[in-house]
């Protein structure tokens, strides 16, 4: 050993061959699969998000009379400034395309049964976090959109039974939208949502680590199973390295836009919120306001507690897989609402 | 040990949500002149803003005058007048409200919100919220 490995190992007295037994364990075959190895792909979004975040900040003015010359001058003046900006929007795009396929991966192989229910739980609240992340994400632009989602959003939260309008003051830092709703949302944005999802991800991940991965049968060909360290890593540096590449090429093809100043005395003529939200926009077109925000509330309560309802389905009826055609049902609706809303 | 600490961490819990949480406030009115009332054609909707900068649709039919909020009274977009069908329309949800501000189609639960009007001579008042 050097004489610097040896200083270190005094310093760090790890032992490398221990946490390698420790991290190394068998991972199934069926992960070969880039579709069974969604959960990493987020995972790889979200570091992509802090960094290019964290570097928006250092020309971003959460200020409401500033904040959209500061994204304007980041877009349109700063080096390099619309591709950072660009490259985080699709990151944050793709990381809810990828948290949505691997929930509806997860669902259809029930990969959330007995002993894995916590890990759906988190995994769900991953799912609402991320969401939010956009959202509020997209509130700090300042532009028409901005304004009207924040608004829309912070009416939704007061409509919620007992607690909404508490929540609503908390959100809006006040009785209504004002100056100090976007401080709250750039605090939400940048501090709380992305420590929320830190937090929950390692949960998620130290959930996993635990129980292991669901075991499949493997394919012909395909092996039992195989190591962790180097096939596995590599499996998951190819898939961060084709999200680079794609990221990219997003970014030069479909810049991020900047669209109208925000006006809070006149609602754009047509106005919709991110593609992500669509389903949500167009259900409280249909529904009352009420009725509207009690099935976003139940729906979303219901997925989290579906372990549980999955036991009863079951019990009911062994032979059919009814949380399959209830989970079909579901993913139809939400495609439906947002093709409907998307085309309309 | 263990019920002071519990206790203290809850107190300061509660402490950073009143800290969060801005108070509810009564909000103050006040009569605000807008118009003449010559000024206001008949049967057209005018356009003034409110002490917070919330357009309100100003009607006059006769000597009767009446203000509405453009404020949806479903998730808080403004509605918009639109002339040629007599109706407000509200772009986020498609709202439709009639020229009196009733709701016609859509998830509004509620009409729009109207302004108190008085007429003092013949010049037009509305009492309007003061900003917080």
């Amino acid at each position: 050993m050097s004489a610097i490995g040896a200083w270190l190992k005094t310093r760090f007295p790890i032992d490398v061959d221990r946490l390698r037994a420790v991290t190394d364990e068998p991972i199934p075959g069926h992960l070969k699969r880039w579709w069974f190895a969604l959960g990493g792909t987020p995972a790889y979004l979200f570091a992509v998000q802090i960094v290019t975040g964290i570097l928006l900040l250092f020309y971003y003015v959460p200020e409401p009379g500033r904040a959209y010359d500061s994204v304007a001058e980041i877009t349109s003046g700063v080096r390099f400034g619309w591709w950072l900006r660009s490259i985080h929007k699709w990151a944050a795009t793709g990381m809810i395309v990828a948290v949505c396929l691997h929930t509806i991966r997860v669902f259809f192989t029930g990969a959330y049964r007995k002993p894995r229910e916590l890990t759906w739980v988190v995994g769900c609240m991953l799912l609402f976090a991320t969401l939010t992340a956009g959202l509020t994400g997209y509130s700090l632009v300042y532009e028409q959109l901005s304004y009207w989602g924040t608004t829309v959003t912070s009416n939704l939260v007061a409509a919620v039974p007992v607690l909404g309008g508490t929540l609503a003051r908390f959100l809006r830092g006040g009785a209504e939208v004002g100056p100090a709703t976007l401080t709250r949302f750039f605090v939400l944005h940048v501090a709380i949502v992305p420590g929320a999802i830190a937090t929950l991800a390692m949960l998620h991940l130290a959930l996993v680590r635990a129980h292991g991965v669901t075991e499949l049968e493997p394919r012909r060909g395909e092996p039992r199973t195989f190591p962790l360290i180097p096939d596995h890593v590599l499996t998951e540096l190819s898939i961060a390295l084709v999200l680079m590449i794609a990221l990219n090429v997003l970014a030069i093809l479909l810049p991020a836009e900047l669209g109208e100043r925000a006006s809070p005395t006149a609602t754009p003529e047509h106005i919709r919120p991110e593609w992500y939200f669509y389903f949500a926009f167009r259900w409280l077109k249909l529904t009352s306001l009420r009725m509207g925000v009690l099935g976003v509330g139940v729906a979303a309560a219901i997925m989290v507690v579906w372990p549980a309802i999955d036991v009863v389905l079951r019990r009911l009826s062994p032979r059919r897989e009814l949380s399959v055609l209830f989970g079909a049902a579901a993913v139809l609706a939400v495609v439906a609402l947002t093709l409907w809303e998307a085309l309309a | 040990m263990w019920v002071s600490l519990i206790v203290s961490h809850l107190t300061a819990g509660a402490f950073v949500l009143r800290f969060l949480t801005p108070p509810r406030r009564r909000p103050a009115h006040r009569a605000v002149y807008v118009a003449r009332l010559e000024d206001l054609p008949e049967s057209e909707s005018v356009v003034v803003e409110d002490l917070r900068g919330v357009p309100v649709a100003v009607v006059r039919e006769g000597t009767t005058i009446r203000a509405l909020s453009t404020v949806c009274t479903h998730l808080g977009c403004r509605v918009r007048w639109e002339g040629n069908k007599q109706r407000f329309f509200c772009p986020c949800h498609d709202g439709i409200f009639d020229r009196e501000g009733r709701v016609v189609a859509g998830p509004p639960p509620r009409p729009l919100d109207r302004y108190e009007v008085r007429i003092d001579k013949d010049l037009v008042f509305l009492t309007m919220e003061e900003p917080a």
